[in-house]
């Protein structure tokens, strides 16, 4: 073992080494050198020595030249001016390379554990991406869906809505072939005949307006009176309102204006309504006032809408559960879509909120959001 | 043939016939066509009118819309089935309705409804139904 850490070298400026300390036999275990032997041969594996010793000058502070390795070993170098002769001093820096390497392995290693981690935490994010967008996706099939289910409930509607004219339609069209045959078709008759199916056509009319809007694709966002959104919604469900004999109290300032998709606003108040329409069915009292209002405030630069029905209202042992998805107390009936994708859509598309609760009479649901302006 | 037809429609004719519907156009258009076949019919717009005038005169055939303002079809039936005494003539009830029976199962129900006939319906399927009323019936 080495013990001894530390050794020099005197030299003439041809690099011929003068004297030298025992301990540099030690360190390279190297016997028998000689006054007059040239250092570049004992040290052979350091270039520069040569370049070093002539451009040392008069500099007090010395050169460092490089480190050598010789069997296992390192070896540190420096050359000073000594008056008139160069002192070479070398030192056995062995342990401090091996620290220096363990330290650049330990650093290596941490470098290989971060380059890991990073792998791995690119990994997992592009886990999260996918599974964000997993969701995103199934929001949107969630979203389809329920447009689905809406559609085949407006179309439902727009058969039932059409059941009611053309069945006048086909009774005046028979009272033409009958009035014929009973001898009383005259001019009256027929102008009267002719002002009756011109009103129920356009009426029929009117309906195919009403939901062609209502299916119409909006890409993008517009600002539209909250009040004509739901006066809307209630003309495209009046023939159905009217005939379960609900009445419906709108009470919005006309200047109440939101931002986001009209249609969309459509869909929740149809769900909200038809829902009221479904518990006031489902209720197995005569109930004369049968009501549903809409009424809506503004508070602190937000509109906070209210629409409350009179049927009731929901269970309180399940009201906590009416916002998710799939939850239907209407059994097949029921899609279990209509208020989680209402409550999706006024967060996601309305940046507001929608919640329940029971109100004296029946259901009150609240849907706050920012008032837009025109 | 000509002879058993006109049997037929005399006794089609002394009905008493009740339309019962909250739409006014199917009610005058319905009316019309049943006051050239029938003597007396009368009509109402809602349950309540129709218990009104049932309370007050006697009718044989009711024809009644499923779904109005204030009560269905079913309740008006079952309030005059409430009225029939055991031996009393049962009225004849027929139901008109836009909904499918699957949707509402009360229309199937025969201690309620003698017929079930969907909107929108033809007239003469209307005019046969009263005229095997009036055939059954002993004038």
């Amino acid at each position: 073992m080495h013990s001894t850490k530390i050794a020099y070298v005197w030299m003439d400026d041809a690099c011929r080494i003068l004297r030298y300390t025992q301990s540099i036999e030690t360190l390279f275990d190297a016997k028998g050198i000689v006054k007059g032997d040239d250092a570049r041969e004992l040290f052979y594996e350091l270039n520069g020595m040569e370049a070093a010793c002539k451009g040392l000058g008069e500099l007090e502070e010395g050169i460092h030249l490089e480190a050598i390795e010789r069997e296992g070993r390192y070896f540190d170098f420096d050359l000073f001016k000594d008056g008139e002769e160069l002192l070479l001093t070398v030192s056995d820096v062995t342990d401090t390379v091996r620290r220096a390497h363990e330290l650049l392995q330990v650093r290596n290693e941490n470098a290989l554990l971060i380059s890991r981690l990073d792998t791995r935490n690119r990994e997992l994010q592009s886990e999260i991406d996918s599974a964000v967008d997993a969701v995103r996706r199934s929001d949107l099939l969630l979203m389809e869906q329920s447009r689905f289910a809406m559609m085949g409930e407006m179309i439902a509607n727009i058969a039932h809505q059409w059941r009611q004219p053309l069945n006048t339609l086909n009774l005046l069209l028979y009272g033409l072939k009958d009035a014929y045959e009973h001898e009383e078709l005259d001019q009256a008759y027929v102008d009267a005949f002719y002002d009756k199916c011109e009103t129920l056509i356009m009426g029929m009319s009117r309906t195919i307006d009403d939901f062609r809007h209502f299916f119409e694709p909006v890409t993008q966002r517009e600002s539209f009176v909250l009040e004509d959104a739901v006066r809307k919604a209630v003309s495209m469900l009046s023939p159905l309102l009217e005939s379960a004999g609900v009445s419906v109290e709108v009470s919005i300032s006309a200047d109440l204006v939101v931002e986001g998709f009209e249609s969309q606003l459509i869909q929740i108040f149809l769900n909200l309504m038809g829902n009221s329409l479904d518990a006031f069915e489902a209720r197995s009292e005569t109930d004369n006032s049968k009501c549903i209002t809409f009424e809506a405030a503004l508070s602190e630069g937000s509109i906070r809408l209210k629409v409350r029905d009179t049927a009731g209202g929901i269970d309180e042992a399940v009201i906590r559960h009416v916002f998710d998805p799939y939850f239907t107390t209407k059994g097949d009936k029921g899609t279990g879509l209509g208020l989680y994708m209402a409550k999706v859509i006024v967060e996601n598309n309305f940046y507001g909120t929608l919640s329940v609760e029971n109100g004296s009479k029946g259901a009150c649901f609240t849907l706050s959001m920012p008032r837009g302006t025109k | 043939m000509f002879h058993a037809f006109n049997a037929t429609g005399n006794k089609v004719k002394q009905l008493n016939v009740m339309f019962v519907d909250d739409d006014a156009a199917i009610r005058d258009a319905a009316v019309v066509l049943l006051r050239r076949r029938v003597e007396t019919v009368q009509s109402a717009r809602s349950v309540s009118e129709a218990l009104d005038l049932l309370g007050s005169s006697s009718v044989d055939v009711v024809i009644t819309d499923y779904r109005m303002p204030g009560g269905t079809g079913a309740e008006l039936a079952r309030a005059i089935r409430q009225n029939e005494h055991a031996g009393s003539k049962r009225t004849t009830i027929v139901v008109t309705t836009a909904y499918r029976a699957n949707d509402v199962p009360e229309l199937e129900d025969t201690t309620l409804f003698d017929a079930v006939i969907g909107k929108p319906f033809a007239p003469p399927e209307l005019f046969a139904l009263l005229e095997s009323v009036a055939g059954k019936r002993e004038i």
